[in-house]
Protein backbone atom coordinates (compact mmCIF):
# COMPACT_ATOMS: atom_id res chain seq x y z
CA UNK A 1 0.00 0.00 0.00
CA UNK A 2 1.32 3.52 -0.65
CA UNK A 3 1.14 6.39 1.42
CA UNK A 4 -1.86 7.97 -0.02
CA UNK A 5 -3.96 4.45 1.24
CA UNK A 6 -2.07 4.90 4.58
CA UNK A 7 -3.31 8.43 5.07
CA UNK A 8 -7.09 7.23 4.13
CA UNK A 9 -7.33 4.83 6.59
CA UNK A 10 -5.28 6.64 9.25
CA UNK A 11 -7.86 9.97 9.08
CA UNK A 12 -11.07 6.95 9.18
CA UNK A 13 -9.07 6.28 12.71
CA UNK A 14 -6.98 2.89 11.58
CA UNK A 15 -3.76 2.92 14.68
CA UNK A 16 -2.26 0.28 12.24
CA UNK A 17 -2.01 3.10 9.02
CA UNK A 18 -0.73 5.94 11.03
CA UNK A 19 1.70 3.04 12.73
CA UNK A 20 2.99 2.49 9.33
CA UNK A 21 3.19 6.13 8.42
CA UNK A 22 5.42 6.25 11.40
CA UNK A 23 7.50 4.27 10.37
CA UNK A 24 7.83 5.59 7.05
CA UNK A 25 8.84 9.33 8.39
CA UNK A 26 10.36 8.51 11.19
CA UNK A 27 14.30 9.01 10.01
CA UNK A 28 13.67 11.94 8.36
CA UNK A 29 11.97 13.79 10.88
CA UNK A 30 14.30 12.88 13.42
CA UNK A 31 16.56 13.77 11.24
CA UNK A 32 15.53 17.65 10.36
CA UNK A 33 14.34 17.84 14.01
CA UNK A 34 18.34 16.60 15.25
CA UNK A 35 19.95 19.20 13.13
CA UNK A 36 17.80 22.01 14.65
CA UNK A 37 18.51 20.64 18.34
CA UNK A 38 22.12 20.62 16.85
CA UNK A 39 23.00 17.29 17.61
CA UNK A 40 20.64 17.02 20.99
CA UNK A 41 19.57 13.52 20.00
CA UNK A 42 16.76 12.88 23.57
CA UNK A 43 15.49 16.25 22.84
CA UNK A 44 14.96 15.59 19.00
CA UNK A 45 13.59 12.35 19.57
CA UNK A 46 11.17 14.21 22.29
CA UNK A 47 10.02 16.58 20.09
CA UNK A 48 9.47 13.94 17.22
CA UNK A 49 7.61 11.61 19.35
CA UNK A 50 5.03 14.65 20.36
CA UNK A 51 4.97 15.66 16.83
CA UNK A 52 3.33 12.19 15.92
CA UNK A 53 1.29 12.10 18.96
CA UNK A 54 -0.08 15.54 17.71
CA UNK A 55 -0.72 14.39 14.02
CA UNK A 56 -2.58 11.30 15.19
CA UNK A 57 -5.19 13.60 17.83
CA UNK A 58 -5.26 16.37 14.37
CA UNK A 59 -5.04 13.78 11.49
CA UNK A 60 -8.60 15.44 10.79
CA UNK A 61 -7.09 18.44 9.93
CA UNK A 62 -5.00 17.32 7.00
CA UNK A 63 -6.56 17.86 4.08
CA UNK A 64 -3.99 16.64 1.64
CA UNK A 65 -3.27 19.93 0.08
CA UNK A 66 0.70 19.44 0.78
CA UNK A 67 2.37 16.25 1.39
CA UNK A 68 2.05 14.04 4.78
CA UNK A 69 5.44 14.74 5.54
CA UNK A 70 5.55 18.18 4.46
CA UNK A 71 2.37 18.38 6.81
CA UNK A 72 4.66 16.26 9.87
CA UNK A 73 7.74 18.79 9.24
CA UNK A 74 5.59 21.81 10.08
CA UNK A 75 3.87 20.32 13.71
CA UNK A 76 7.79 19.59 13.87
CA UNK A 77 8.89 22.76 13.53
CA UNK A 78 6.22 24.68 15.62
CA UNK A 79 6.52 22.07 18.33
CA UNK A 80 10.60 22.53 18.23
CA UNK A 81 9.92 26.40 18.60
CA UNK A 82 7.28 25.88 21.64
CA UNK A 83 10.14 23.47 23.42
CA UNK A 84 12.84 26.10 23.10
CA UNK A 85 10.30 28.63 24.32
CA UNK A 86 9.26 26.27 27.41
CA UNK A 87 12.80 25.62 28.36
CA UNK A 88 13.68 28.96 27.68
CA UNK A 89 16.75 27.58 25.64
CA UNK A 90 18.42 30.29 23.10
CA UNK A 91 18.78 28.72 19.79
CA UNK A 92 19.23 31.54 17.88
CA UNK A 93 22.63 33.62 16.82
CA UNK A 94 22.37 37.20 16.75
CA UNK A 95 22.23 38.17 12.95
CA UNK A 96 25.59 38.26 11.11
CA UNK A 97 27.84 37.09 14.14
CA UNK A 98 30.15 34.53 13.09
CA UNK A 99 31.95 32.41 15.06
CA UNK A 100 35.65 34.43 16.14
CA UNK A 101 37.63 31.63 14.02
CA UNK A 102 36.42 28.62 10.97
CA UNK A 103 35.57 26.09 12.63
CA UNK A 104 38.25 23.01 12.87
CA UNK A 105 38.07 21.42 9.45
CA UNK A 106 38.25 17.66 10.08
CA UNK A 107 38.41 15.22 6.70
CA UNK A 108 35.09 14.51 7.35
CA UNK A 109 33.07 17.09 5.27
CA UNK A 110 30.00 16.50 6.76
CA UNK A 111 30.92 16.40 10.29
CA UNK A 112 31.82 19.71 9.15
CA UNK A 113 29.28 21.05 7.97
CA UNK A 114 27.20 20.05 11.04
CA UNK A 115 29.68 21.78 13.13
CA UNK A 116 29.15 24.67 10.99
CA UNK A 117 25.44 24.47 11.25
CA UNK A 118 25.30 24.57 14.32
CA UNK A 119 26.48 28.07 14.37
CA UNK A 120 23.81 29.26 12.14
CA UNK A 121 20.40 30.71 13.50
CA UNK A 122 17.35 28.01 13.85
CA UNK A 123 15.71 29.61 11.04
CA UNK A 124 18.25 29.11 8.72
CA UNK A 125 19.09 25.89 9.80
CA UNK A 126 15.67 24.43 9.39
CA UNK A 127 15.59 26.74 5.67
CA UNK A 128 18.54 25.35 4.66
CA UNK A 129 17.71 21.59 5.53
CA UNK A 130 14.73 21.63 4.15
CA UNK A 131 15.14 23.36 1.02
CA UNK A 132 18.43 21.22 -0.11
CA UNK A 133 18.86 17.98 2.83
CA UNK A 134 15.15 17.16 2.19
CA UNK A 135 14.89 18.48 -1.13
CA UNK A 136 11.87 20.33 -0.72
CA UNK A 137 10.67 23.73 -2.69
CA UNK A 138 11.89 27.30 -1.46
CA UNK A 139 7.25 27.22 -1.52
CA UNK A 140 7.14 23.76 0.14
CA UNK A 141 9.89 25.16 3.19
CA UNK A 142 8.15 28.57 3.68
CA UNK A 143 4.38 26.79 4.27
CA UNK A 144 6.03 24.12 6.65
CA UNK A 145 7.95 26.54 8.32
CA UNK A 146 4.77 29.15 8.04
CA UNK A 147 6.92 32.21 7.20
CA UNK A 148 6.80 34.20 3.60
CA UNK A 149 8.66 32.81 0.81
CA UNK A 150 10.82 36.16 0.38
CA UNK A 151 11.97 35.52 4.05
CA UNK A 152 12.95 32.01 3.50
CA UNK A 153 15.15 33.32 0.74
CA UNK A 154 16.87 35.60 3.05
CA UNK A 155 17.48 32.79 5.40
CA UNK A 156 18.89 30.35 2.98
CA UNK A 157 21.29 33.07 1.30
CA UNK A 158 22.33 34.34 4.50
CA UNK A 159 23.10 30.71 6.29
CA UNK A 160 25.15 29.51 3.06
CA UNK A 161 26.83 33.19 3.17
CA UNK A 162 27.83 31.93 6.74
CA UNK A 163 28.71 28.66 6.21
CA UNK A 164 31.25 29.55 3.09
CA UNK A 165 32.76 32.02 5.45
CA UNK A 166 33.01 28.94 8.04
CA UNK A 167 34.07 26.42 5.42
CA UNK A 168 36.26 28.47 3.74
CA UNK A 169 39.75 26.55 5.27
CA UNK A 170 38.21 23.30 3.26
CA UNK B 1 35.30 26.16 -0.39
CA UNK B 2 32.94 27.27 -3.76
CA UNK B 3 29.22 27.37 -4.14
CA UNK B 4 28.85 24.67 -6.06
CA UNK B 5 31.07 22.63 -3.85
CA UNK B 6 28.69 23.98 -0.84
CA UNK B 7 25.43 23.18 -2.34
CA UNK B 8 26.80 19.63 -2.79
CA UNK B 9 27.36 19.47 0.65
CA UNK B 10 24.35 20.75 2.01
CA UNK B 11 22.39 18.45 -0.51
CA UNK B 12 23.99 15.18 0.76
CA UNK B 13 20.88 13.85 2.35
CA UNK B 14 20.23 13.09 6.17
CA UNK B 15 21.57 10.23 7.62
CA UNK B 16 19.07 7.33 8.24
CA UNK B 17 18.31 6.48 11.23
CA UNK B 18 16.89 3.20 12.37
CA UNK B 19 13.31 3.08 14.43
CA UNK B 20 14.93 0.87 17.08
CA UNK B 21 11.53 1.27 18.91
CA UNK B 22 10.80 4.61 17.98
CA UNK B 23 7.60 3.51 15.94
CA UNK B 24 6.29 1.04 18.79
CA UNK B 25 6.70 3.48 21.59
CA UNK B 26 4.30 5.80 19.32
CA UNK B 27 2.24 3.11 18.97
CA UNK B 28 1.83 2.32 21.94
CA UNK B 29 1.12 5.58 23.45
CA UNK B 30 -1.76 6.02 21.36
CA UNK B 31 -3.34 2.94 22.01
CA UNK B 32 -3.51 3.89 25.71
CA UNK B 33 -4.91 7.29 25.16
CA UNK B 34 -7.40 5.75 22.96
CA UNK B 35 -8.21 3.28 26.02
CA UNK B 36 -8.36 6.28 28.31
CA UNK B 37 -10.78 7.88 25.70
CA UNK B 38 -12.47 5.55 25.13
CA UNK B 39 -13.28 4.22 29.60
CA UNK B 40 -13.85 8.40 30.15
CA UNK B 41 -16.39 8.39 27.46
CA UNK B 42 -18.63 5.27 28.55
CA UNK B 43 -18.21 6.19 32.31
CA UNK B 44 -19.93 9.42 31.39
CA UNK B 45 -22.39 7.53 29.42
CA UNK B 46 -22.51 5.27 32.29
CA UNK B 47 -23.50 7.87 34.52
CA UNK B 48 -25.67 10.07 32.56
CA UNK B 49 -27.96 6.76 31.93
CA UNK B 50 -27.50 6.00 35.34
CA UNK B 51 -29.14 9.34 36.25
CA UNK B 52 -31.91 9.42 33.60
CA UNK B 53 -33.52 5.95 34.89
CA UNK B 54 -33.25 7.51 38.31
CA UNK B 55 -35.09 10.37 37.25
CA UNK B 56 -37.14 9.89 34.33
CA UNK B 57 -40.93 8.21 34.70
CA UNK B 58 -40.01 5.11 33.02
CA UNK B 59 -43.26 3.39 34.32
CA UNK B 60 -45.34 5.43 32.39
CA UNK B 61 -43.01 5.57 29.05
CA UNK B 62 -44.89 4.06 26.46
CA UNK B 63 -44.86 4.28 22.17
CA UNK B 64 -45.25 8.22 23.05
CA UNK B 65 -41.57 7.94 23.58
CA UNK B 66 -40.71 9.25 19.92
CA UNK B 67 -42.33 12.91 21.08
CA UNK B 68 -41.55 13.29 24.34
CA UNK B 69 -39.72 16.66 25.36
CA UNK B 70 -37.52 15.16 28.11
CA UNK B 71 -36.17 12.05 25.90
CA UNK B 72 -35.41 14.27 23.03
CA UNK B 73 -33.50 16.50 26.09
CA UNK B 74 -31.81 13.58 27.16
CA UNK B 75 -30.68 12.18 23.82
CA UNK B 76 -29.18 15.69 23.14
CA UNK B 77 -27.84 15.88 26.75
CA UNK B 78 -26.22 12.30 25.99
CA UNK B 79 -24.67 13.64 22.44
CA UNK B 80 -23.51 16.88 23.64
CA UNK B 81 -21.60 14.71 26.70
CA UNK B 82 -20.29 12.34 24.15
CA UNK B 83 -19.03 15.28 22.41
CA UNK B 84 -17.43 17.19 24.77
CA UNK B 85 -15.76 14.38 26.74
CA UNK B 86 -13.97 13.95 23.32
CA UNK B 87 -12.88 17.85 23.37
CA UNK B 88 -11.66 17.38 26.80
CA UNK B 89 -10.12 14.25 26.37
CA UNK B 90 -8.20 15.56 23.39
Amino acid sequence: MNEEGFVSLALAGDTAAFGALVRLHQSRLRGFLRRLARGDHALADDIAQETFLDAWRHIGQFRGEGSFAGWLMQIAYRRFLMAMRRRKIEFEMPDGELPDTPVDCSPDARIDLEQAMANLSLPERASLTLCYALGYTSEESARMLEIPLGTLKSHVARGRKKLQAMLKAI
Amino acid sequence: MTGRNLDELLSTPLASIPDAGFSRAIENRIAARERIVMAVEWSVAGLILAMLAATLPLASLTVGLSTSMPFAVACSALVLMHAMTRLMTE
